[in-house]
């Protein structure tokens, strides 16, 4: 059964770095400009690992992370973002409130994808 | 000098005048009746008297003169009482008779005449001959005196049957006219003077003219006789006592002049040591030169700096120069200007400011007046706070760039992201031999670059100070033994001598922050190395009582003199374009300021650099 990736970010070369490198892996990428598009995605559909920026225009990568974990507890949440220090306080609120996430700082290289991706999806390498 | 009111001198002298003349005249007319009073003692007497007041009178007038150190008339005026005086004295001793009146008479025509010299222009006076004139007068009246005592047969004939011959009358009229030609001079520069003297002499000759134009009425003892010996004698007290207190009152304000001078130099002489007292004082170094550079006053300071003049001229003196040098302030000061300007003395190595007046000398000529303060220390002072204030502009600049940067960098960490992702999609979809394949393999070196500096101006700008991670104890041999294991695939050549002091503290710190801190100047070292014989890397640790000391120290080619200052600063490398972004140093001093410790630099060109991280121990609560 394939797996299925969620990209949210709210800038199209980002989105589609995350589809290019996710090309071939025969997992379905789905992507959201918005935190409100990828909040009505993720709850519309099952996703295996989700990527999400922090700043965005509208809604926040906080605000949607918060949204998300209301229903979701368990899906893998990566942020990914360049600006985490202006978010640096939000996210530990975010972390005592008990909201599961990871930290990705950007730049990201496809191969950083890529190994992030199969170690989640598919367990460490060598596993 | 107008001591008498001398109008209302005139007036009683011009009365006494008129008086006697009167009484003159009342005389002669009553001559006929026959009045005699012979009484020889009292004669010589009168006639002592007289001759020492004109000589004592001749003696003042010479005295004042010379006090006064004045060329006047007044020099004849003596010449002829003394001449008169002499022969009046000779006339006073001797019996009367032929002699007696030969004596007398010749005394007035010599007295007459000398007077009447007053008509003479002043150019026949002179200061020197105000001796030795009444000297040859005084001789010659005495030797006229002894020679009628000696030889009293070979003189004229004066007398005849009691009454006066007219060689006699002649002798006494003549004598008589030059009086009163003397007392016409007297009243001429009265007129023009308006001097108690002047006049006072005018009727002093008048009276003896007149008393001379009587003697040709008179006869021996008779009435007329004895007034103009009357006449004469009070001519002489009135001069007499005129002079006596203008002498005294000369010799008085003499006497304060004298006094008002002593308490001059006295004061002047205060004044002289309290200068000198100042000039030998003070820190300042003075000196005097004239218009030929001649040193001609240096105070002790200043010789002391400079040594003994030695009759060298200024120039080379302080300047060491042959001739004047060309920076010269004589020609301003010498117009009167002061000038303020500084010199920096090689030799000494000391700077000075001086202050250059001009300086009029008694003969009107000006000399220079130099003051040298020596400013050394604070122009030394000024410079460190011009320094310090450049570099404070320059972090402020820093900062303000700092922080434009990081924002600018921070934007481009989205789009670098993009154009990585999509090289490496490219690459990954293009055969390796395609002719493009090492193209697209450039792009992505020159993009990672790219990522890699704007990761470092973050580092730089604090940007990342909560990202790396918290601070935590660890030791700086740990962090040391991490970097050079990072590095090892470089040290294949170079040696690494290492010297850790034992019981060294572990140090709370943010570890990635000081690992790229050593791993900065450790590969700053290896590249040094790169040309150097003998590569070898010393670090040391110890122990620096609340500080760690780490010391990394290579035996590359150095750091010039000129650059190491700017070592610090943010974008400035030694490195070809590509090889270093500039800001390695600056991220380690920024780091290691973030520690409370610091960083220094020392480098002897060819020997080597030598890096002293100075960490403290017990970090300061930061909240």
């Amino acid at each position: 059964m394939s797996k299925n990736i969620l990209v949210i970010d709210d800038e199209a070369a980002i989105r589609k770095s995350f589809v290019l490198a996710l090309e071939d892996t025969g997992y379905q990428v789905d992507t959201a400009e918005t935190g409100k598009e990828g909040i009505e995605k993720e709850r519309s559909k099952k996703y295996d690992l989700i990527f999400l920026d922090l700043k965005m225009a509208g809604m926040s990568g906080i605000e949607a992370l918060r949204e998300m974990r209301k229903v979701n507890k368990e899906t893998p949440i990566y942020i990914i973002t360049a600006f985490y220090e202006e978010f640096y306080d939000k996210l530990k609120t975010v972390e005592k409130e008990g909201l599961d996430f990871e930290l990705l700082k950007k730049p990201i290289h496809s191969d950083q994808i890529l190994l992030v991706t199969k170690s989640i999806l598919e367990g460490p390498i060598g596993h | 000098m107008k001591i008498f009111q001398y109008e209302i001198f005139k007036k009683n002298l011009i009365l006494l005048g008129i008086l006697f003349l009167f009484i003159g005249c009342q005389a002669v007319d009553s001559n006929s009746s026959g009045w005699f009073w012979k009484h020889e003692p009292f004669h010589s007497i009168v006639e002592s008297l007289g001759a020492f007041a004109a000589i004592t009178l001749a003696l003042l007038i010479l005295l004042i003169l010379k006090q006064k150190r004045e060329i006047s008339y007044h020099f004849w005026t003596s010449c002829a009482l003394i001449g008169m005086g002499m022969l009046d004295g000779f006339h006073a001793g001797i019996q009367p008779g032929n002699s007696f009146v030969w004596l007398h008479s010749i005394a007035t025509l010599v007295g007459g005449m000398l007077f009447a010299l007053v008509w003479l222009p002043e150019r026949f006076v002179a200061l020197d001959r105000i001796t030795i004139v009444p000297i040859i007068v005084a001789i010659l009246s005495t030797l006229v005196g002894i020679f009628t005592l000696i030889v009293p047969d070979h003189i004229p004939v004066m007398l005849s049957q009691g009454n006066f011959t007219i060689t006699a009358n002649v002798i006494n009229s003549l004598g008589g006219l030059f009086f009163i030609a003397a007392a016409l001079r007297f009243y001429i520069l009265f007129m023009t003077l308006r001097k108690v003297d002047e006049i006072l002499f005018t009727f002093h000759c008048l009276l003896f003219g007149i008393a001379a134009l009587l003697f040709d009425f008179s006869k021996l003892w008779d009435l007329p006789w004895w007034i103009w010996h009357m006449l004469r004698f009070s001519a002489y007290l009135i001069a007499l006592s005129y002079f006596i207190i203008l002498y005294n009152k000369n010799n008085m304000q003499l006497r304060v002049e004298i006094k008002e001078r002593k308490q001059a130099e006295e004061a002047l002489r205060y004044e002289r040591n309290k200068v000198i007292g100042i000039l030998n004082a003070i820190e300042d170094g003075v000196y005097i030169v004239n218009q030929q550079y001649d040193i001609e006053y240096i105070n002790p300071i200043l010789k002391k700096e400079f040594g003994s003049v030695e009759g060298r001229k200024c120039y080379q003196y302080f300047h060491d120069r042959e001739e004047v040098c060309p920076w010269c302030k004589n020609p301003e000061v010498f117009v009167g200007k002061t000038v303020r300007w500084e010199w920096y003395s090689s030799k000494k190595q000391l700077t000075y400011d001086l202050i250059d007046t001009p300086l009029t000398n008694p003969d009107g000529s000006i000399s220079k007046l130099e003051i040298f303060r020596d400013i050394t220390e604070r122009k030394k002072a000024e410079e460190t706070l011009k320094k310090s204030q450049a570099q404070l502009s320059q972090a402020e600049k820093m900062i303000a760039v700092g922080t434009m940067v990081a924002g600018v960098a921070h934007e481009l960490n989205n789009p670098m992201m993009a154009i990585v992702n999509f090289i490496e999609y490219c690459l990954k979809n293009t055969s390796p031999d395609d002719k493009r394949f090492p193209i697209l393999q450039d792009a992505e070196r020159e993009t990672n670059r790219c990522i890699d500096i704007v990761n470092n101006l973050l580092t730089f700008s604090h940007k990342e100070k909560e990202g790396e991670g918290e601070f935590q104890k660890e030791s700086c041999a740990t962090i040391l033994g991490q970097v050079l294991d990072l590095l090892s695939y470089r040290f294949e050549s170079a040696k690494v001598i290492k010297h850790y002091a034992k019981g060294i503290p572990e140090i709370t710190m943010k570890v990635n922050s000081i690992q790229q801190v050593f791993l900065n100047i450790i590969t700053n070292a290896l590249d040094a190395l790169n040309e150097s014989k003998r590569k070898e890397i010393y670090i040391d640790i110890k122990q620096d009582v609340e500080f760690v000391q780490v010391t990394i120290a290579d035996s590359g080619h150095g750091i010039a003199p000129e650059i190491l200052p700017r070592i610090f600063d943010p974008f400035f490398t030694t490195k070809p374009l590509g090889q270093g972004t500039g800001l390695g140093l600056s991220i380690s001093q920024s780091i290691i300021e973030t520690h409370e410790g610091s960083i220094t630099c020392n480098s002897t060109p060819g020997q080597g650099a030598k890096f002293e991280i100075l960490l403290p121990i017990k970090r300061k609560e930061v909240t």
